[in-house]
């Protein structure tokens, strides 16, 4: 008798349990879990993982140089700040440097700005190297390991190559101090001088406030197929045409202009994130490098961003699985981008807006102040993390030596 | 990401070493030279020939000397890339192309490089119509799954529509219109018509092509021909059908849908949010003979009729252009129109307990069944209405009573049969036409015959196509 009453109540439950499944597979759910190929890590809490230790540099290195400019703390360059005021006030952050895994130079690179306020690096790799020189005479650790346990943010157009044409970057290489120590940049290429194994690549600075303002009704039709607004031919710097955007976004604009269902352009509407939320496909071509904003953009307003970037690594690339969520297209196959995207099954574009339903997609994208759990600073510790333990090889031998002082052009080696 | 606009001459080369002065210093020579040679066969072989090589040779800038540096293994055959033959190479690169070769994988290249690219565009960059196809239905798909996730608390409630008509000349208009405008509703629905002077073809011809759930019922009584006095038995014919639907316990949201008004999809939708009654504005475009002479010289003539709300939303009382007394319960309650207000139809069924305030349908027809003449007979205060469309700041249906003159004719069911009399004809032809000839006997007289009869209106049946 009780073996039966067992029997029955295992078969329901196998029942139950096969409903349950089949309900979480129903498309009727508005959004789906992100996991990447390093699993489930972007709602991963990083407190308790790893300790950083942040070094005390003098104001000149960050305070003075944002003083001279507060557009620094706005534009889309802003992460090495918003990242340096998080740590101060992290629990992650340590006191003692002897129980460090990890230690951060605050030092603000990209925040001598023109006039127009874009960064000039000519002075930052003098900056970094002074900064360097700093730390590694006031404190033991940079000579341990020649900088294998520090890490740099350095958010410029070519990352740590710091100069903004890609030619001099590539000629310049990444500062040869900088070869040990792990760098949180926003550049990524692949078989790029200046994406060095190792890094974190992280989203640029989008300002969450701005944005949650020009939120829309969710249930607001999407009706824009594809929407793209931004420069297709850069007059100023490239006036034969041909070297902005390696002539992916002019191809965009010569094959697509008189499509109805491409809304692309380069004014600057007042509704550009209303529209945004309205539309299927958002453009993310590639500019003079390959990353822009608009990835952050179409990732918050839910706008499936159509990534035109040769080689190109995306923010967190190993803890967000960009291929489902994102659309890949090659610069050689952007004249046919309305075949390619038309013929995208529906089944695959509701499945990445799901995934980019998910708030924990939307919040890794951000920089809030003050840090929320999952945003971007949790995503660049939990990068940080998963390096942890450190390998042997961090650690120097007594008399081993890496990094040569006097390396790089004359004009580097002077004082900052 | 934005350049700042310093041009592209202005940087300093990266490295010093004396080795890289003599070959920069040798490349400039050996450049100048070949610009000459060039200059010279363009003379001789013409100057297209000249102007690329002279492109060739960096007339651009320094992105083609870079190229070969940053790419050692893949060599791009289209495009206008060209490599050159002298590889800048200084100490300082050197180390990093060894360290670039390094960190390549196996068989893998990059290719990618910097330099000027062709811009691709295909021979015909017009838009493809089966891609515009593709992504307008993409485009329905994920307009439909998202009002399946986020109207899905909405309650979608079946729509109840009763429409008066009777068979004239403009009905085929009306009808055809309001046809396809209900087609569009997004909500189920169940179509009352109640038709006057008996059941017709031409109504049931209209409503088999419909598409659309619908309930004919007829009335024995014949619409007067006067306009005045149209509205009255319009009252009855919608009467009626709220009969229909207590007899037959239908469920949902009850609807006064003339077939002469033009309606917005929005109002459909808003109707969804009747709790009990409720009222919307309605855009009164002038009538040629309908309810006629209550326009009134004291209110401001604004062609609407609807609720007004105070500031917290509660209906404080009508907007009319029409002339009526203070006291609206009583008889001016017609100068509202039915198809400004929707009734939940649960307030029909017999046995219902309907909520404080509305009246039931066996007392309406008890006290005075004269009396039923507006839906507000259904409730003992004006104030239960709920004020719907924006609190009646939206217009979403319009009334117009356009009618032909009374005694205008029309074909039954609108079908041409037997053909229609020629007005204009097809030909006016000053030589015979042997094709009419066939019908006549004798020859010699067709010419003067013809002539005669094209000088006047020709009488000859033809086939219309219907």
């Amino acid at each position: 008798m009780t073996m039966l009453k067992i029997a029955l109540s295992a078969h329901i439950l196998g029942f139950f349990q096969a409903s349950l499944l089949l309900s979480c597979y129903a498309s009727s759910t508005s959004q789906e879990r992100i996991s990447g190929s390093a699993g489930d890590v972007l709602e991963d809490d990083p407190v308790g993982r790893l300790k950083v230790f942040v070094y005390r540099l003098p104001a000149r290195y960050n305070k003075r140089v944002l003083e001279k400019d507060q557009r620094c703390l706005t534009h889309m360059f802003a992460t090495e700040i918003f990242v340096h005021q998080f740590l101060l006030k992290s629990p992650v952050r340590t006191l003692n440097p002897d129980e460090a895994d990890w230690f951060y130079t605050p030092v603000y690179t990209t925040c001598d700005l023109t006039p127009n306020g874009l960064p000039l690096p000519f002075k930052s790799p003098r900056m970094m190297r002074s900064a360097i020189q700093y730390i590694s005479t006031r404190w033991p650790y940079w000579n341990m390991t020649e900088g294998a346990n520090h890490f740099f943010v350095v958010p410029h157009d070519f990352g740590a190559c710091f100069h903004y044409q890609e030619e001099n970057a590539i000629a310049r290489g990444i500062l040869p101090l900088l070869r040990r120590t792990t760098l949180v940049q926003t550049f990524g290429q692949r078989y790029h001088v200046c994406l060095k194994e190792g890094s974190i690549i992280v989203p640029p600075y989008a300002p969450p406030q701005k944005m949650e303002t020009h939120l829309i009704p969710p249930d607001t039709p999407r009706s824009i197929f594809v929407y793209f607004r931004g420069l297709f031919y850069d007059k100023g710097n490239d006036p034969e045409g041909g070297y902005y955007a390696r002539g992916a976004r002019a191809a965009v604009w010569e094959n697509f202009k008189d499509n109805p269902y491409f809304d692309i352009s380069t004014d600057h509407p007042a509704t550009y994130y209303e529209d945004m939320q309205r539309a299927i496909f958002c453009l993310c071509p590639l500019g003079w490098a390959p990353w822009s904003p608009r990835l952050v953009e179409g990732v918050i307003f839910g706008c499936i961003p159509v990534i035109i970037a040769d080689d190109i690594v995306l923010p967190f690339a190993d803890a967000i699985p960009w291929e489902e969520i994102g659309v890949f297209v090659e610069e050689k196959d952007v004249p046919n981008l309305d075949a390619i995207l038309a013929s995208i099954p529906p089944e695959t574009i509701l499945r990445k807006q799901r995934l980019l339903a998910n708030p924990a997609m939307k919040q890794a994208m951000l920089f809030p102040q003050p840090a929320q759990s999952g945003d971007a600073f949790h995503q660049i510790l939990n990068g940080l993390a998963r390096k942890l333990p450190h390998d042997k090889s961090v650690f120097l031998q007594p008399g081993q030596t890496f990094l040569n002082w006097t390396e790089g052009p004359p004009g580097d080696l002077k004082p900052w | 990401m934005a350049k700042p606009s310093r041009g592209r001459s202005s940087s300093r080369t990266a490295s010093n070493s004396v080795l890289d002065k003599f070959l920069l210093c040798s490349c400039r020579l050996f450049r100048k030279f070949f610009q000459g040679l060039l200059c010279l066969s363009a003379l001789v072989l013409g100057y297209r020939l000249s102007g690329e090589a002279v492109f060739f040779l960096g007339a651009s800038s320094r992105g083609a000397l870079f190229l070969r540096r940053t790419n050692s293994n893949s060599l791009r055959t289209d495009g206008i890339d060209v490599a050159l033959k002298f590889p800048y190479v200084t100490e300082a690169t050197r180390g990093k192309q060894a360290g670039l070769q390094q960190s390549l994988p196996e068989g893998k290249s990059t290719r990618v490089h910097v330099g000027r690219h062709e811009i691709l565009i295909r021979p015909q960059p017009h838009p493809d119509p089966v891609q515009i196809m593709k992504a307008h239905n993409l485009l329905n798909i994920v307009q439909r799954q998202q009002t399946l996730l986020y109207d899905s608390d909405e309650q979608k409630q079946q729509l109840l529509i009763i429409t008066p008509t009777f068979a004239r000349t403009f009905q085929a208009l009306h009808l055809t219109c309001l046809i396809h405008t209900l087609r569009n509703v997004p909500f189920p629905l169940t179509w009352i018509v109640v038709e006057a002077d008996g059941l017709s073809n031409e109504t049931a011809d209209l409503l088999a092509h419909s598409q659309l759930p619908f309930h004919h019922l007829t009335f024995s009584e014949r619409m007067p021909a006067p306009f005045d006095q149209r509205w009255q038995l319009e009252i009855r014919l919608r009467i009626e059908g709220l009969r229909f639907i207590r007899t037959n316990r239908l469920d949902g949201i009850v609807l006064f849908v003339d077939d002469s008004n033009t309606y917005s999809l929005d109002f459909f939708k808003e109707a969804q949010r009747t709790k009990w009654m409720g009222g919307f504005s309605i855009g009164l475009l002038p009538d040629f003979g309908g309810e006629e002479g209550k326009s009134s010289t004291i209110m401001p003539v604004l062609h609407l009729q609807g609720p007004v709300c105070d500031a917290s939303g509660q209906i404080s009382g009508w907007y009319t252009p029409f002339k009526v007394r203070n006291d609206l319960h009583i008889s001016d309650q017609s100068a509202l129109d039915w198809a400004g207000f929707s009734l939940n139809a649960k307030l029909l069924w017999e046995g219902f307990e309907s909520p404080a305030g509305f009246i039931k349908w066996n007392r309406l027809f008890q006290e005075k069944p004269n009396l039923f003449v507006s839906p507000l007979n259904f409730v003992r205060n004006y104030t239960l209405v709920q004020p719907l469309g924006d609190c009646g700041c939206s217009i979403l249906l319009w009334r117009s009573r356009v009618e032909a003159r009374a005694d205008s004719k029309f074909p039954s069911r609108w079908e041409i049969n037997p053909g229609l009399e020629i007005v204009v004809p097809s030909k006016r032809t000053p030589w015979v036409d042997h094709h009419l000839q066939r019908h006549r006997s004798t020859r010699h007289s067709d010419l003067t015959d013809l002539n005669q009869k094209h000088r006047g209106r020709v009488r000859r049946k033809l086939k219309v196509p219907v």
